[in-house]
């Protein structure tokens, strides 16, 4: 009880300053697209196109037909599977400032994730927050299905 | 407001938006990497914590006071079908080149000079207009040097591809300085493995 409530605050106070760094640089592409993928940015909803550049702060819809693919800039990957809402919540990957960060919050739908060089940096970096749980993924391939999850 | 005050208010914030409380099901499976590297996974809530390290191994859970217990390892066919589309868009994983440089310089070795045209032939096969092009260096010298040496060539790389007619626009350079050694070494080592650009084409 008390490690996990330690490890859930280590995971939320993790230095992860990206939250509120510049959203100017993209930080990976869209590489693969089937049926309706939406990109909410702001209050503005876009539909997706291939090698889009994704930011920071961006959300991932996908339509019940829709799935999309996307390669970071640390060569991690994700892709999402049909009705899934993704939100990158934080994205830093600069070996010269020694940053290195990647929160994932799937609110519903499916993903999965191969991760790449921030791991390499820092083996604490990596999470996917769900309604239920945070996993810490440290260098390897995981995959999460919310069920039931968020729906507007 | 500073960073660290803003991060000690976010991770007072967090925790309510984590408690969104509704009624849903979060299902986690720890896949085996491609490269056969064990890495694991810690799913964590109020309730608890689990370690999931071996593959296909999987936990379920409801919500956040749900306390994670023992996993269980999920049949490679039911993994399949419940992730099959999301399977399916994985893009195709990056393809890396490595080329190595001359001591203290952006002199490519010979060897490695023979391997750009293969490089642009796979760029012109994929039409790719996404490449990655990041310089390091080994541990010989200080810290500015070797930032400096990454960056020139990493832009030596970068030139040669645009003069190879590759569109500069299609370019994201990088310098990683000694950051992310591939060999790890002591400081004032020559490593020739470290001298390198890793150019990915995406």
């Amino acid at each position: 009880m008390y490690r996990g409530l330690l490890f859930l605050l280590f995971l939320l106070t993790y230095n992860c300053a990206s939250v509120f760094g510049a959203d100017s640089d993209s930080v990976g592409r869209l590489k693969t697209i089937n049926g309706p993928v939406y990109i909410l940015r702001g209050a503005e909803q876009t539909a997706a196109y291939l090698d889009m550049r994704i930011f920071r702060n961006d959300t991932l819809l996908t339509g019940k037909q829709g799935s999309t693919g996307i390669v970071f800039n640390d060569n991690s990957t994700l892709s999402l599977g049909p009705d899934t809402k993704f939100q990158l919540a934080s994205y830093e990957f600069n070996a010269l400032e020694k940053k290195a960060c990647f929160v994932g919050r799937i609110r519903r739908g499916t993903m999965v994730y191969l991760s790449g060089l921030i791991a390499r940096m820092n083996a604490e970096a990596t999470r996917f927050e769900t309604p239920a749980a945070v996993a810490g993924v440290r260098g390897t391939k995981l995959a999460i299905k919310v069920e039931g999850g968020d729906n507007e | 407001m500073n960073n660290h005050a803003r991060c000690l208010l976010m991770s007072l914030i967090l925790p309510a938006v984590l408690c969104g409380c509704s009624s849903s099901r979060s299902l986690f499976v720890l896949l085996p990497s491609p490269d056969g590297h064990a890495g694991n996974v810690t799913v964590a809530n109020k309730a608890g914590e689990i370690h999931l390290s071996r593959p296909f191994e999987s936990i379920d859970l409801f919500y956040p006071e749900d306390r994670p217990t023992k996993p269980v390892i999920m049949s490679e066919s039911e993994f399949n079908t419940t992730f099959k589309e999301a399977l399916a868009a994985q893009p195709t994983a990056p393809l890396t080149f490595l080329l190595y440089f001359e001591q203290g310089t952006s002199r490519l070795t010979p060897e490695s000079e023979k391997i750009l045209p293969v490089i642009i032939d796979y760029i012109r096969k994929v039409h790719s207009s996404d490449i990655s092009i990041s310089g390091h260096s080994d541990k010989v010298g200080s810290r500015d040097i070797n930032i400096r040496i990454s960056r020139e060539r990493a832009n030596e790389i970068a030139n040669q591809l645009t003069r190879m007619g590759v569109a500069p626009e299609s370019l994201e350079v990088a310098s990683h300085g000694t950051e992310l050694p591939l060999i790890d070494t002591p400081e004032g080592v020559p490593e020739p493995r470290n001298r390198r650009v890793e150019l990915v084409v995406r």
